[in-house]
């Protein structure tokens, strides 16, 4: 199973939603870090590991993983799993986020 | 082009008009030169204080708070602002002033900003409390990185210093979150840690919903540390449109009467939505509301067009008088 450690891997200060908001967006993690793995279409499942920064707007989960979903479809995102010892309810609302995409 | 009048009537019309304008040049050139005379005997600051308007003294309202006396510092507002779109010279005077309030101030930045992007800033002058213990406070919370003054900042240890931007800035809600972390303790308990997501939908909100596209969009940000309540009193602000406006606009409510105030708990509860029709947005005022009901924060106070809300008195109320922006205020406590 690869391993997305937001904290060493992108940014211990994750941002808002988009490139134009401001650094280390959503955007740009959904960019760079997930949507290759998804057009690889391994199907290898992915962990994400939401510990050690210092926090995460709604803006940032809702399009890192919700713009995911929109874009590859809520099915393909059962991919990913999540680790947040820290913070467990933040699993929970990605999971939120990722669902509200197929009521839309 | 003159016409030349070559009829007996019209012909002495024109040398007429000919002296009389002869006449009104030497007068006029008689004038300039007494005047030139006369500012050729004066020195330099002499001569410019001769075109300097005195400036109109405007009191501050002693209580300078926007959460303890909201109506009249927002009438003082007003009433400058008019004095100012007639071009007249404004000091404001804070001689007097007894409180003096971190969000009191940022409104002070923000409106002069704005007035500053319409030309009125060489129309505005003011002076310094007379208050020690309150003009120190102007000089340590950073005002004056803002304003020209010979005035000279201070340092505090328990007021972080003004921040502004344009944009969402993750290491300046960094700062903000060590500050305090630096006076209340490490967050063990990592749920707590909502001071960094906290100020990044403040941040997300001001450039997203605040502002159109083609205008500046700046906030403000200040943070102080209060022993008597042992906790860190943060204020965020900006000068766009407020919550109610914004609200209002994309649900198209104008032939709906529904109060700013009920608009600002109604967005906070995530019942009307973002400004911008995308249905997956604005979530930022329903988390801030989520780490409030949580106890994560206490003493929410969002002040927004007409409405104003407090969380620890749960009161909505209107003013009378319009706030431009949306100011949001609360608390952190150690425990």
């Amino acid at each position: 199973m690869k391993t997305i450690t937001i904290a060493t891997d992108f940014s211990t200060t994750p941002g808002a939603r988009y490139y134009t908001d401001g650094d280390d967006s959503g955007q740009e993690f959904r960019e760079k870090f997930l949507e290759p793995e998804f057009k690889s279409a391994s199907g290898e499942p992915i962990l994400i590991d939401l510990d050690g920064a210092e926090g995460y707007a709604t803006s940032f989960l809702e399009e890192a993983f919700g713009g995911l979903a929109r874009i590859f479809g809520k099915n393909a995102c059962t991919r990913l799993h999540f680790k947040s010892d820290e913070e467990p309810n933040l699993i929970e609302e990605i999971q939120g986020y990722i669902a509200d995409v197929e009521k839309e | 082009m003159k016409s030349v009048y070559k009829t007996k009537k019209l012909l002495k019309y024109s040398i007429n008009r000919a002296s009389n304008e002869s006449k009104r040049r030497k007068v006029s050139k008689a004038k300039k030169k007494l005047r030139n005379t006369a500012n050729n005997n004066l020195d330099y600051s002499e001569r410019r204080s001769r075109s300097f308007k005195e400036p109109i003294l405007m009191t501050v309202p002693s209580n300078f708070s926007l959460l303890k006396n909201r109506e009249e510092v927002i009438s003082f507002f007003h009433d400058v602002s008019k004095a100012l779109k007639k071009r007249l010279y404004v000091r404001l005077d804070l001689r007097d002033i007894t409180n003096l309030e971190p969000e009191a101030l940022l409104y002070l930045l923000s409106w002069m900003d704005s007035l500053s992007l319409k030309g009125y800033s060489k129309y505005i002058s003011g002076n310094t409390p007379k208050n020690s213990a309150l003009k120190s406070l102007l000089a340590c919370s950073g005002f004056y990185q803002y304003v020209h003054t010979a005035e000279s900042l201070g340092n505090n240890e328990k007021i972080l210093k003004i921040k502004s931007g344009t944009n969402v800035q993750n290491k300046v809600a960094k700062s903000v979150k060590d500050f305090a972390q630096k006076y209340l303790g490490e967050f063990k308990d990592k749920k707590r840690s909502c001071l960094y997501p906290t100020i990044l939908e403040c941040m997300a909100n001001s450039f997203n919903h605040a502002y159109k596209k083609t205008e500046r969009r700046k906030w403000w940000l200040m943070a102080v540390m209060d022993d008597v309540e042992d906790c860190v009193h943060f204020t965020f602000l900006d000068n766009g449109r407020g919550i109610p406006r914004t609200v209002a606009r994309r649900l198209e409510l104008s032939e709906i009467k529904i109060s700013d105030s009920e608009l600002i708990l109604s967005a906070l509860k995530g019942e009307y939505r973002t400004r911008t029709k995308q249905n997956w947005r604005g979530k930022g005022l329903p988390k801030i509301y989520s780490y409030l009901t949580n106890g994560d924060i206490s003493n929410l106070v969002i002040i927004s067009d007409k409405g104003h809300y407090e969380s620890n008195s749960g009161m909505v109320s209107q003013t009378k008088t319009n706030f431009s922006g949306t100011l949001l205020s609360w608390n952190y406590t150690r425990s």
